[in-house]
């Protein structure tokens, strides 16, 4: 096992150690984590299997964090483990990663596949409930570079700042992805639930 | 400027990331085309709808048992001591219980602010959690214009506009918004009480102009907007609380003036003002 070493100074008894301070630090942004990396991978298991991972990662790696954005640090570090995980399982995924191929997805007529038997009849007066799956099944099916900054941004509420820095990526591209994901939701929102969207969530 | 490059702009000004002279360009662009007015209302909608409708995943309870297992199997230092880290797992386990109650992350974010709230100063609270499930408009509503005062607040922080009028003393500040405003706030100082009365501003919230009043709590600044109620039905509510992009906020009516106070100290502090406030408005 390979343990950060520490300089050896003397530990007063009481005093906060190092494992105290990761798990003050760390172990509350598990909901975090966790809805991240369900958000990006898909599926329950996979998303507990990268977050275990990732949490292990941060506490070997604990003695490099500077503070003090720690769920960004740790969040950073979560998309990654995402990200080696998406790699290996699903790397169709994420050969869509380039703008240029993401641009081209956004501008094509948005394929109604999803749901047919709700989308079937727009005219129907759909009830919260509904109008909630049509929101997070439009947003599981945003392309991966969309969906992650939405998700971090709508639902996590992070800055711009601290999204570009999880996510590895200038403030700008924060700022143009979020315009398309958006652009693109409200486009295949409009369509499924005609015309008006979701005044009443 | 185009619609287009409006389009990425609309969308940091709706997060409030915007800063002061795109956000100067961009609303004079909206004054002058419909097009993008409507855009901007659409996007506004979605973005509510995606802070409340999308579905939260929490951490089930057996990824948390992991945890605790995996914390306590792996030593961080050699030198840590054993009697410290033995309390650690009773620590996870006691934050266990506490989440398994919980139920989506907003709902449980603010029934978490309110216990805290009304622990550090002593009065009972009632949960606005109900309130927010069972009125998804008033909600929305309360939502957009949350929005506007984070916004407000952080342009009156970066603008370099903080205070139209500076002064501690009330009745400077108060007579000055005599003609400006629609609405009489209650000003006083609250040095002796941690909040003093840095000044006032002239400020623009929900298309009215509203009085802005200043505090310096410790190293924070509280924005206290007072705004005209617009409907007639409700005259006196408890405060609810919002916390938005790591601002926290505050907004209750009493009388005919509607207070949201914002700031990015602590929400008990927020309500410890509110007390004070309405503890003035009273006498």
């Amino acid at each position: 096992m390979t343990e950060p070493t520490q300089p050896n100074a003397p530990q007063q008894p009481g005093a906060p150690t190092q494992r105290d301070a990761f798990e003050q630090l760390m172990v509350p942004h598990l909901d975090d984590a966790f809805n991240l990396a369900r958000w990006l991978t898909g599926n329950r298991s996979d998303a507990e299997d990268v977050v275990q991972e990732a949490y292990l990662k941060a506490l070997k790696h604990f003695a490099t964090y500077r503070g003090p954005e720690a769920r960004a640090w740790l969040l950073t570090i979560v998309r990654r483990c995402c990200f080696s995980w998406l790699k290996v399982n699903r790397s169709q995924q994420l050969t869509f990663m380039e703008d240029e191929a993401i641009a081209e997805i956004a501008g094509r007529p948005t394929v109604v596949t999803l749901h047919p038997r709700v989308a079937d009849t727009p005219e129907t007066v759909l009830n919260d409930k509904e109008r909630r799956k049509h929101l997070n099944v439009a947003v599981e099916n945003l392309p991966l570079s969309y969906r992650e900054v939405v998700v971090l941004r709508d639902l996590q509420g992070l800055s711009y700042k601290e999204i570009a820095e999880i996510a590895e990526i200038p403030i700008g591209t924060v700022m143009s992805r979020l315009a398309r994901g958006r652009d693109h939701l409200l486009k295949q929102l409009e369509q499924r639930l005609g015309g008006e969207v979701a005044n009443g969530l | 400027m185009d619609c287009e490059r409006i389009a990425i702009l609309l969308n940091a000004y709706i997060d409030g990331e915007l800063d002061l002279s795109s956000t100067l360009t961009l609303e004079s662009h909206l004054a002058g085309c419909r097009a993008c007015r409507q855009k901007y209302e659409r996007l506004l909608a979605l973005t509510a709808d995606l802070r409340s409708g999308l579905e939260r995943h929490a951490a089930p309870a057996d990824l948390r048992e992991r945890m605790t297992l995996m914390l306590a199997a792996r030593p961080l230092a050699r030198q840590e001591a054993l009697p410290q880290v033995a309390a650690a797992p009773v620590d996870l386990a006691a934050r266990r219980d506490e989440s398994k109650q919980a139920q989506t992350g907003r709902q449980w974010n603010r029934r978490q602010l309110f216990a805290l709230a009304a622990s550090v100063a002593g009065v009972a609270v009632i949960s606005g959690a109900t309130s927010y499930w069972l009125a998804p408009h008033r909600e929305g509503e309360d939502q957009k214009l949350a929005e506007e005062v984070v916004a407000s607040h952080i342009r009156s922080l970066m603008a370099g506009h903080l205070t139209d009028i500076a002064s501690s003393d009330q009745h400077t500040i108060k007579p000055w918004f005599d003609g400006k405003v629609d609405v009489a706030p209650t000003v006083a100082d609250y040095a002796p009480q941690g909040f003093s009365l840095v000044g006032g501003r002239l400020d623009y919230l929900d298309r009215r102009p509203v009085a802005a009043l200043v505090y310096r709590h410790r190293a924070h600044l509280i924005n206290v907007f007072a705004c005209p109620v617009m409907t007639a039905e409700e005259h006196d509510t408890r405060p609810e609380a919002i916390t938005i992009r790591g601002y926290n906020l505050l907004y209750w009516t009493a009388g005919d003036i509607t207070y949201w106070v914002v700031s990015d100290t602590g929400s008990a502090d927020l309500l410890t003002l509110h007390n004070l406030v309405q503890e003035t408005s009273r006498t």
